[in-house]
């Protein structure tokens, strides 16, 4: 059920008419019903992996807690991560590794199951539990906090439960942490108007970055992605960083709805995205960019693994980077194009902390603005070009659609001032100037919602003003909105 | 040494890590307030704290820092220890 489909705002209504009808104690049960029902309408059965995951962690750190002997504490942590991480395995690496095992084999002339024929069909058939990856992460850090010591285990199974399955934020995050999020479960909830109506506007916004940015978009970077042979260079350039775009407003549309919808509730989520184009350096895009998963990835591998190699100096960070980013790459899918993907932040962040000390020394003689520019311009394109890998099917056609892009710069300036009709793209040239209009609309809302002072002043603007501003967006959405039913890109994570 | 001269050594430490010298520092000074000080400068700043002040850290340590002030006590600790 896609947040904007009509069927989810009918489901949406009667939870939230449920969950004011009920009495205090028990809100927690409707939102823990509801987050049930909402991922069981998409894949009935396959509740059962979360359940057993929320379990898991849940009596995991019940006994770990409980336990005095160090001994019997580690082995049940490794036990319930082990369980935690074999269910991550299985769905989403299994057959690549037992496919790459098989080719090895294969390649070695050793006996094979998978010689001749295509091996393991039902792991390949296997459907992946939706936001498996998101649960598997959620769960993981609150077994490690208990373990660790840093919080306590949260008594309350079904807070626990509802935590890991809230529906705004199931299949896509933000990552959130058990002990940021169930004290809010917990907490006498009371209608606050303000907070209802912020959490509307941002939904809508979300809506509007989702439905119209992002989906117009699509069909456009669709035609160059999908048939790069049939344009030059600096069409290709033009289509990475379409894309870049089509993610941010897909992905922070997304997360915009979700916390919009459970500020309607009461609860705040973490923020995901914080203007990530005003990024000048790779280090601060990640600080920006999917903030919940690289925090998370930050907390629990690269520090870690740093501070214990930390003898090797400079080099520790640099290995941990390598690892973290790997890893990273390697939660979005066992794909060698997300491998690269992952692998290119790695060398791009290296680099800038080893230079740290003379960019610093540089940028003081240079005038701020020009170091901005330049920051902005470099991140621009080296996250646009890593994201080929991300977007492309295979590692194969990434490489093609890179050594198209920056073979034919000369022959296709030509074909920019012409603006030729873009091919397999429905849309004309207005349709591009309406999506350039769209992104410019995109920016400058962000940019409004990141400062709480911008929308006190709004908030302060005559009641027609206001409404006149809504209206304008609703008639966008309403004239340009794509409805289909294409789920949002990090639902497939 | 007490925390006020734990405090002024850090900011020496500080200032040759990040290479810059224009912040704020006080025990209630976060990461989040140094514009310099991010995941990977700050495995610097372990390493540079721990050579300065010849002590080591321990991974228990780290979990609880949130603060500047909590680098401080980290360290007022292994000195009480060393000493």
């Amino acid at each position: 059920m896609l947040f904007y489909s009509p069927s989810f705002l009918w489901f949406f209504l009667g939870v939230y008419a449920l969950f004011h009808m009920v009495p205090g104690r028990w809100r927690w049960m409707v939102l823990l019903a509801a987050s049930l029902l909402f991922y069981m309408f998409d894949s009935p059965f396959m509740v059962l992996i979360p359940l057993v995951l929320i379990l898991t962690a849940w009596f995991g750190a019940s006994l770990i807690a409980r336990e005095r002997k160090p001994g019997l504490k580690k082995m049940v942590f490794f036990l319930g991560a082990g369980i935690i991480l074999g269910v991550l395995v299985f769905y989403k690496y299994l057959y690549v590794i037992l496919l790459s095992c098989s080719h090895l084999c294969s390649a070695l002339n050793l006996q094979s199951q998978g010689s001749g024929t295509e091996p393991f069909p039902w792991l390949q058939e296997l459907m992946i539990p939706l936001g498996l990856s998101y649960i598997t992460f959620q769960s993981l850090a609150y077994l490690i906090e208990v373990y660790r010591g840093t919080n306590p285990a949260l008594p309350h199974l079904g807070y626990f439960a509802t935590f890991l399955l809230f529906f705004p934020k199931i299949f896509a995050g933000p990552v959130e942490r058990a002990h940021l999020f169930i004290p809010q479960l917990a907490a006498v909830y009371q209608f606050d108007y303000q907070r209802s109506t912020q959490g509307i506007r941002r939904f809508c916004w979300g809506f509007f970055k989702k439905t119209v940015v992002s989906a117009q978009l699509l069909p456009l970077t669709d035609a160059f992605f999908n048939h790069p042979e049939d344009f030059s260079g600096i069409y290709l350039m033009a289509a990475a960083f379409l894309f870049l775009l089509q993610l941010y407003a897909d992905f922070s549309g997304y997360t915009d709805m979700a916390i919009g919808l459970a500020q309607l509730f009461g609860l705040k989520l973490t923020e995901n995205f914080r203007l990530p184009y005003r990024a000048t350096t790779t280090t601060e895009l990640w600080r920006r960019w999917h903030i919940s998963l690289s925090t998370w990835f930050f907390e629990y591998v690269f520090n870690p693994l740093a501070l214990s190699a930390r003898k090797l100096g400079k080099w520790a960070v640099v290995l941990s980077v390598f690892v973290t980013f790997l890893l990273l790459g390697l939660w979005h899918g066992a794909n060698l194009t997300f491998i690269v993907f992952g692998l290119l932040q790695a060398v791009f962040l290296s680099i800038e902390f080893l230079s740290q000390k003379i960019r610093r020394r540089l940028a003081r003689r240079l005038p701020p603005l020009l170091t901005k520019v330049t920051g902005f311009l470099y991140v621009t394109v080296f996250f646009s070009v890593s994201l080929v890998f991300f977007r492309a099917a295979s590692f194969e056609d990434a490489m093609a659609m890179l050594q198209r892009m920056f073979y034919g710069i000369p022959a296709s300036f030509n074909d920019l001032i012409g603006l030729e009709p873009v091919s397999h793209y429905e849309g004309d040239r207005y349709n591009v100037l309406l999506i350039v209009f769209f992104i410019v609309l995109m920016i400058f809302g962000d940019e409004f919602f990141n400062h709480d002072n911008r929308i006190k002043d709004f908030l302060a603007r005559p009641l027609i003003f206001r409404w006149m501003v809504y209206c304008f967006f609703l008639v966008l959405i309403a004239w340009f909105g794509v409805f289909g039913t294409e789920a949002f890109i990090y639902f497939r994570f | 040494m007490n925390r006020d001269e734990i405090l002024s050594d850090l900011r020496m430490i500080m200032e040759d890590v990040f290479d810059c010298t224009d912040f704020d520092l006080s025990e209630q000074t976060t990461a989040a307030e140094i514009e310099a000080w991010d995941s990977l400068s700050h495995i610097r700043l372990v390493v540079a704290i721990e050579r300065h002040f010849q002590i080591k850290f321990s991974s228990m340590d780290f979990r609880y820092w949130n603060k500047v002030g909590d680098i401080v006590t980290s360290v007022v600790e292994k000195g009480t220890k060393a000493g």
